[in-house]
């Protein structure tokens, strides 16, 4: 029993795993559907295994993962059948055949070895023998004894006869046995015990076929030859002969022949009558099988009934068994030796484009009419398993050369996602009432197969052009690798991504739209701010005219020194009158679609001297993030306003004495963006009250340095006249000195003498005038003047004047400001109880930091002060007392804006 | 009482990267994959895995499939595909997590156990589709964190049917 021990311990070592793993399996595994029958993998096979993964990245783009491949090889398992033992009744001195079969039913190739052969029973068989009996007819193909069957591939048999001869000595009825014994290159040995029993009419029947081996379908015809031999010394009666026709086999009608009736008379199927000493049928005493009876079979005759067969289409790979039966009236129902028809494997394949049709040229070539450079197209091919056994093809490609660089290829399987593992099909299998899922099915008779869905991904390179561009697959036969067939995927045309810029409304009609070179498309006109720089947008569509999705990327191709460009999207209103983030990418825009954004311009400030009249061409751009040789360009203007605008300052207020004279400084200063010459028309220095005696003179200033120089500022040559005329570029100045005298007639009660001066511009059609306000004093001449200090810092403070303290840093609350006040005698006697007053200025508070930096704060040169406590409001009063002629007296103080 | 070694071994050898194992990264994807193969071996009642480069019909192969997340940003949707290889079976129970779906044919998949609908006597009755004939597992993982690991496992046996067409053993006795 040492094949089922073989058996069982396999199946003892899967149990055992299966025991260990029940601790992690669930109950469910009881419930085993009923298994499809698959064979063991062959020893060397490859298991390969690549897994994959699809998921969203951070933005939400799909992307795949696979991983490394790993493999298993299957190691060989070693396992194998011996049939069976037989039965024969032979007379004294007949030699006997047993025939005995091996498979190897493990998943490699083997060798086995056939164990010297053991007699026993009650007599014992002599010159015990192995012969082989490849074409399985039952006797030896030769008398060559035989220790080893050769190596035996996996599923392959090996058929041999063991032959015993039963001794003379022998008598009726006596049985003896011989055990044949086959062993394998592991440690399995399996025997057959064959059984004789003497007799004296002693028919033996044998089975031949005249074919072994071929393809399924075989027409043949194949002759099934059964041989009765009467080796006993009486005449047999009653032969039957009983052959079953197997599965697979077909019985040709009418092909029944005797050798006692001779060749040339055929035994009919139907009848069950005597055709002259034999009884044949087919279907009638059995149906499926042919039953013959021969009524006597004299002592040491031998012969034959024959038929034939066909094979039918269709059949897997394999053999074809058939045995027959025989009985005598004496022998009970034997079987012969096993005859067999081996189905070989055939290969064929058929790679098209049809899921449906295995026909060759169904689909082909299959055709992508057009993609978009930078997409990803798929070619759907369908592997057809045309042969008549479950094989498996490997996909090789050629062609790819001729595509645009850069593109690639990926075999997938029919998921569409993972990789053709070594670019080779699963095993497709055959067609057997339909093809298992995950397979394409051709239905219809008598092309029915079943194909595999390989699918080739290619992705084109974001620069790819042209066309068509072919590959050509070949599908070659894992089992016979001269099986092959090609079938072309087409890529009739790449379409390459495009892109149109467009002012203000997207599409093919909106300005812009095409390519417009140079052309001005939009126009915006400016007039630039003497304050600061001015901003101007253009509203611009980016319409993606490909046929892909795609970003582009913005710029602009030159910008103007001073001048800024920045991209923004829109803030929502959809015309760019608000603006949201700057860009520099239009993010992703589809198929078809366009997006607005908002070009904003920045004009500089006039003065900067680079936003002069005139007009600035902005060349705006949009390149494919994907082929940067995809781009449009579109000019859109600036046109700049000339702005005349120069100035004129400060206006001032000074006292004199009678008779005396001031000096004022002004600031000439162009704030346009165009270069101005000015001019002094009549009339361009004023008095209120000349008509007093108030007169005045204008001086430019000389040396240039902004201050008034005398002696060098006010000569003559530097006197203002109409004829006086320079030129003043954008963002310079020039001083102005103006002198008024005061007539000797003038007293304090007096209104104040406005001084007006007026300069041109513009060629003379635009002014700029300043005022200087003078009045004269009776003797006390006050003084006042004021700087910005630090508020931490006492006196003295230098830097003190008449002149506006410009609104700034300093002026901003909590800054502190100093204040003198000169009080002069200009009068050429003494003056006597002289006080001073001031008030500490509304919106201020008195501080003592920055005046002497202890109370009382302020101070004064002559006399006594009192003033307001620290961050009090308040009167400063100084008592000076008496001043001499020429003489001063200085109030100082200090006070705090209030933050 | 004998002192067993604790099971916590075998599942930290699952966890080395055996040598040479490549890591499958394409530039710019942040989604790492690694698939290891290992046979289990049953001894005395003790499992161990060791290398599968080689393994019988009958024997049983663990897949590890491990998923690293490399950026520091989340992924979301991961869906974690594992092929089960032809001439292996699939062992039901084995996945690791258990929630997972599977497919014949790796396009269509649904929750385990797969059901279909065939005709018997003339009716038509819903019955458990053999597990031999599923073809593919996926887990359906979600998000990922940045930096994070996520390792799904099953186990698949080598199939171990006799040669079609051989008989069953009718050995004669000795």
């Amino acid at each position: 029993m040492n094949g089922f021990t073989q058996t069982q311990g396999r199946g003892e070592r899967l149990r055992a795993a299966i025991v260990a793993f029940a601790v992690l399996v669930v109950g469910a595994f009881i419930a085993l559907a009923p298994r499809a029958a698959l064979a063991a993998p062959a020893a060397g096979t490859v298991i390969g295994n690549q897994a994959s993964a699809t998921y969203l990245d951070a933005s939400l783009a799909p992307r795949t993962a696979t991983s490394n491949l790993v493999q298993t090889t299957v190691s060989q398992v070693k396992s194998f059948t011996l049939t069976a033992p037989g039965f024969r009744t032979a007379s004294a001195g007949q030699t006997v055949y047993y025939p005995h079969t091996i498979t190897n039913t493990g998943n490699g190739t083997d060798t086995f070895a056939l164990n010297a052969p053991v007699a026993g029973g009650a007599f014992n068989h002599t010159g015990l023998v192995y012969y082989i009996d490849a074409d399985g007819n039952g006797v030896p193909d030769n008398f060559t004894p035989i220790v080893t069957s050769g190596p035996i591939a996996a599923a392959g048999i090996f058929r041999f006869v063991v032959a015993g001869t039963v001794p003379g000595s022998a008598i009726d009825a006596q049985t003896g046995t011989i055990t044949a014994s086959v062993s394998d290159t592991g440690t399995t040995t399996l025997t057959n015990l064959d059984t004789t029993t003497v007799s004296n009419s002693a028919i033996t029947v044998s089975k031949a076929l005249s074919i072994t081996s071929g393809p399924s379908p075989n027409a043949g015809p194949i002759t099934v030859t059964l041989t009765y031999t009467n080796t006993g010394s009486a005449a047999a009666a009653n032969l039957l002969l009983r052959d079953f026709i197997p599965v697979g086999m077909t019985y040709i009608p009418a092909s029944g022949r005797w050798s006692v009736t001779g060749a040339g008379v055929t035994l009919t199927d139907l009848d069950t009558l005597d055709q002259g000493g034999i009884v044949y049928d087919k279907d009638v005493t059995t149906a499926g099988e042919v039953t013959a009876t021969i009524a006597s079979v004299p002592a040491g005759f031998s012969g034959t009934v024959t038929f034939q067969v066909q094979i039918a289409a269709g059949r897997p790979p394999g053999f074809i068994n058939n045995t027959a039966q025989y009985q005598t009236s004496t022998q009970a129902l034997t079987s012969t030796n096993t005859a067999s028809y081996q189905v070989l494997q055939t290969a064929g394949v058929i790679g098209n484009g049809s899921t449906t049709d295995s026909t060759n040229g169904t689909g082909e070539p299959v055709t992508v009419a057009a993609a978009a450079a930078g997409s990803t197209i798929t070619f759907t091919n369908v592997i057809w398993n045309t042969g008549n056994a479950p094989d498996t093809f490997v996909i090789s490609m050629a062609g790819q050369a001729s595509w645009p660089a850069g593109s690639t290829f990926t075999l997938l399987q029919s998921d569409g996602l993972t990789s053709l593992i070594a670019n080779t099909t699963p095993s497709i299998p055959v067609y057997s009432a339909g093809c298992p899922a995950g397979f394409e099915t051709d239905a219809s008779a008598p092309t029915q197969f079943c194909g595999y869905r390989v699918i080739l991904r290619v992705q084109l390179p974001v620069s790819a052009t042209g066309g068509p561009f072919s590959i050509t697959k070949t599908a070659t036969s894992s089992f016979d690798n001269t099986k092959t067939d090609t079938v072309i995927d087409t890529l009739t045309a790449v379409t390459a991504n495009s892109v149109d810029l467009t002012n203000n409304s997207a599409g093919g009609a909106a300005p812009g739209a095409g390519s417009t070179g140079t052309t001005v498309i939009t126009t915006n006109t400016v007039t630039p701010s003497t304050t600061g720089p001015t901003i101007t947008r253009f509203r611009l569509y980016v319409n993606n005219t490909g046929s892909i999705n795609d970003s582009f990327n913005l710029a602009t191709l030159a910008t103007p020194a001073g001048w800024s460009v920045v991209f923004r999207a829109d803030g929502g209103a959809n015309d760019c009158s608000t603006v949201g983030a700057s860009l520099t990418n239009t993010g992703t825009i589809n198929a078809a679609a366009a997006r607005l954004i908002c070009a904003e311009v920045t004009v500089p400030i006039t003065t900067s001297n680079q936003a002069a009249a005139g007009n600035y061409d902005f060349d705006f751009t949009a390149t494919s993030a994907l082929n940067c040789t995809v781009t449009d360009a579109k000019r859109d203007r600036v046109t700049v306003n000339a702005v005349n605008s120069v100035s004129l300052t400060p206006n001032n207020t000074q006292q004199t004495f009678p008779g005396g004279s001031v000096t004022y400084t002004h600031v000439l200063s162009n704030l346009g963006n165009v270069s101005e010459t000015i001019s002094f028309a009549a009339g361009f220095l004023t008095d209120s009250r000349s008509g007093q005696g108030w007169t005045s003179l204008a001086y430019v200033d000389g040396n240039s340095n902004g201050v008034f120089d005398p002696g060098v500022d006010d000569v003559p040559a530097n006197a203002i006249s109409t004829a006086t005329s320079f030129a003043l570029g954008v963002n310079a100045s020039r001083t102005i000195f103006v002198r008024v005298f005061a007539p000797g007639s003038a007293v304090s009660a007096d209104p104040a003498n406005v001084t007006t001066i007026t300069a041109r511009y513009n060629a003379g059609t635009a002014s700029a005038a300043a005022t200087d306000s003078t009045t004269v004093s009776d003797g006390l001449v006050l003084l006042k003047e004021q700087v910005a200090v630090n508020c931490a810092t006492p006196v003295p403070h230098a830097g003190y004047s008449t002149a506006l303290i410009p609104s700034g840093p300093a002026t901003a609350p909590g800054n502190c400001i100093a204040y003198r006040i000169a009080a002069t005698n200009t009068t050429a006697a003494g003056i006597t109880s002289v006080v001073v007053n001031d008030n500490i200025p509304a919106n201020t508070t008195h501080r003592f930091s920055c005046g002497t930096g202890a109370a009382p704060g302020a101070a004064t040169t002559l006399g006594a002060v009192t003033a307001p406590a620290d961050g009090a409001t308040g009167t400063v009063s100084a008592t000076v007392g008496p001043l001499a002629p020429s003489q001063s007296a200085v109030v100082t103080f200090c006070v705090r804006i209030d933050p | 009482m004998m002192k067993r070694p604790t099971a916590a071994l075998a599942v930290a050898a699952l966890w080395l990267l055996p040598a040479g194992a490549v890591l499958a990264q394409k530039a710019g994807d942040p989604l790492q994959s690694r698939l290891e193969a290992s046979r289990v071996v049953v001894k005395d009642g003790r499992e161990s895995l060791v290398d599968a480069a080689s393994a019988k019909p009958g024997d049983v192969i663990e897949y590890t499939a491990t998923y690293r997340n490399t950026g520091k940003a989340a992924i979301t949707g991961l869906q974690a595909t594992l092929p089960i290889p032809p001439q292996t079976e699939f062992i039901p129970g084995t996945a690791r997590p258990a929630q997972v779906s599977a497919s014949l044919d790796g396009r269509a998949f649904a929750a385990v156990p797969l059901k279909r609908t065939v005709e018997r006597d003339g009716r038509r009755v819903e019955e458990p589709v053999p597990w031999r004939e599923y073809r593919a597992l996926r887990w359906s993982a979600g998000e990922l964190g940045g930096e994070k690991s996520a390792a799904f496992t099953a186990r698949v046996r080598v199939i171990d049917d006799p040669v079609p067409g051989a008989a069953p053993a009718k050995a004669g006795g000795k």
